[in-house]
């Protein structure tokens, strides 16, 4: 029987992307334009196939292997256009740092197919390779300014820890294997309530496969490599990590923390400890997350350690996602709130001309209001709306994920998060203060806005401020989408 | 006469996971880090194979082909990796390799 693969058009797009820039980057070695028009080309057909597709009934294709559903559509969608805006954004960053050749386009756009085949996953093997797909190309532009050894180091760090990770996924996914007899999600799921020595094994590979994503989104204590690699790669990259790959984790990591049937009296204990890993990785992340962000001075590990706070207030609506049974509104509409301002602030960081071996500094921020109000008012609206400050869209971000977690139960949780916030604003702040009340201080370097990255910053804080504004038509909807059909 | 029974399988499987984990915890040179995680990996092909067999399904083996396809351009990558890092700082010991630190 020959398959439909009739839905799996935007993916089957992404792919022939890949292979159509990869030839016109061999063929034109010289410039780099072609291989970024047709990696643009690529990522708004692939976006367009991705949400003309978007429907109520989903499919699943592949022997059960592949999902096509409004979250898998819309999550594409999403990282298509992240990723255009990536590429719109910062070419000026990749030619001031030496390292704009046409290479970077297909590892981009490889990196976008992993990240959107992860999500659409529904067979832990599948997941494997989709996590390798978007992890192998991370690895490598993470050390693509090549004669940086910052650079290197990042690149070699993330990849032996990442590489040890996809190793403890694959044992997880192997004693699931054991346990049920097939690898598939949806049948792990209906087969889990068994009971016996074989859920103990079941249990055992659950842990491990959610312990490697907890790595992946950099949940604490598996948060040490970030600020690292953050501050080693080049800033665009960086920002992908921050966007594309950390959503496509947490949308994975969701599945699969649901793959288990919860619902039978056998489970229950194993419910409380899963229950309670995730609590420890939320309080972990946003207690060292927003105490060492106010103590940072280079920004980019700022905003890492910024990113582990906002992995704690995902996980808090992880947690609410348990009950009632798989609401996940809070933990999407917070993906996509974050992905906008992170966006915004990894463009506006790439236009800094401070030197790579030093790394952009707060004091590099000082007096900016005179130099460039324009660029001034850009950092502020990202940064209130990452410190949560009302009409913008991380204050409703927030108040969503806390009621969810409300919701399941989580009071005191949601007090330290509250707490954590408050710290959090000061770090946000901060910067703001340095921006508007100081005069430039001597050496503070020179901040350069090109017209791509200023409209993409704009198109960015558009969509921060008018969804913090209104807010629900996005809820309502997100509302609808369900997480596994 | 003694039989390969499937648990035998698993223990040696664990077994070579077990040595990958603790290279890599341990040994401080980053070639040899590298071959640590590769041998996590054929850890857990063996240990796919034993459940196949346990299970009489083919999913397992189907399941290792994969991963070692994978493991090969994971090594090529990390080689890379590898060799771009001694070009700038000439050296591959972990240790000496701390530039970005809080």
């Amino acid at each position: 029987m020959i398959p439909d693969i009739q839905p799996m058009k935007p993916w089957i797009c992404l792919s022939a992307g890949i292979l159509i820039t990869l030839l016109v980057s061999v063929i034109r070695t010289e410039s780099k334009r072609p291989a970024q028009i047709s990696a643009l080309l690529t990522l708004a057909a692939s976006a367009v196939f991705g949400f003309s597709g978007i429907s109520a009934e989903s499919q699943v294709l592949m022997s059960g292997a592949f999902e096509v559903s409004s979250l898998t559509l819309v999550s594409l969608s999403a990282m298509c256009g992240l990723a255009a805006m990536f590429i719109l954004g910062t070419g000026h960053y990749l030619s001031r740092e030496k390292i704009h050749i046409s290479d970077y386009y297909h590892l981009l756009l490889i990196l976008v197919l992993g990240a959107s085949v992860l999500v659409a996953s529904r067979n832990l093997v599948v997941t494997f390779i989709a996590l390798e797909v978007m992890s192998l190309p991370a690895y490598t532009l993470a050390g693509f300014r090549r004669n940086d050894s910052r650079s290197n180091e990042a690149a070699l760090k993330y990849f032996i820890l990442g590489g040890a990770m996809g190793a403890v996924f694959l044992l997880g996914s192997s004693f699931i294997f054991g346990a049920t007899g097939s690898l598939d999600i949806s049948e792990v799921f209906s087969q889990s309530g068994a009971g016996s020595a074989g859920s103990l094994l079941l249990y055992l590979g659950h842990l491990l496969v959610m312990v490697s994503f907890l790595f992946k989104v950099a949940a604490a204590p598996l948060h040490f490599w970030k600020p690292d690699v953050y501050e080693g790669s080049p800033t665009p990259v960086s920002g992908l990590m921050a966007t594309i790959i950390t959503s496509a984790a947490f949308i994975s990591l969701l599945r699969l923390i649901h793959l288990v049937d919860f619902s039978p009296a056998s489970a229950g204990a194993y419910l409380d400890l899963v229950r309670s890993t995730i609590r420890v990785a939320a309080m972990g992340s946003l207690l060292i997350g927003s105490m060492i962000m106010i103590t940072q001075r280079n920004l980019k590990r700022m905003l890492a350690y910024s990113s582990i706070t906002h992995t704690g207030y995902l996980l808090l609506g992880v947690l609410g996602s348990f009950d009632p049974k798989m609401e996940i509104t809070s933990v999407l509409v917070y993906l996509l709130g974050y992905a906008a301002m992170s966006t915004g602030v990894f463009v506006l960081l790439s236009l800094s001309k401070a030197p790579s071996d030093s790394g952009t500094e707060l004091i590099d921020l000082t007096g900016l209001v005179k130099r460039a109000p324009f660029l001034t008012f850009l950092w502020s609206v990202f940064l209130f709306s990452m410190a949560g400050m009302p009409f913008t869209v991380g204050f409703f971000t927030k108040y969503l994920v806390f009621m969810a977690s409300l919701g399941g139960g989580e009071t005191g949780l949601v007090i330290v998060a509250a707490l954590c916030t408050v710290i959090g604003a000061y770090a946000y702040v901060r910067p703001i203060a340095l921006m508007t009340m100081r005069d430039a201080a001597p050496g503070a370097t020179d901040w350069e806005p090109t017209i791509g990255s200023q409209i993409v910053a704009v198109t960015a804080a558009g969509f921060v401020l008018l969804l913090g504004i209104i807010p629900n038509a996005m809820i309502q909807y997100l509302k609808g989408i369900p997480l596994i059909h | 006469m003694m039989t390969l029974e499937p648990w035998m399988m698993l223990v040696v499987s664990m077994v070579i996971f077990g040595i990958g984990l603790f290279g890599l915890l341990i040994r401080k040179n980053l070639l040899v880090m590298l071959m640590c995680v590769e041998l996590m990996l054929n850890g857990v092909n063996l240990s796919f194979v034993a459940f196949s067999k346990i299970h009489h399904s083919l999913d397992g083996h189907l399941a290792v082909l994969f991963v070692m396809t994978v493991a090969a351009a994971e090594s090529a990558v990390g080689l890379g990796l590898v060799i771009a890092l001694f070009r700038t700082l000439r050296t591959v010991d972990s240790d000496q390799i701390q530039i970005l630190r809080d």
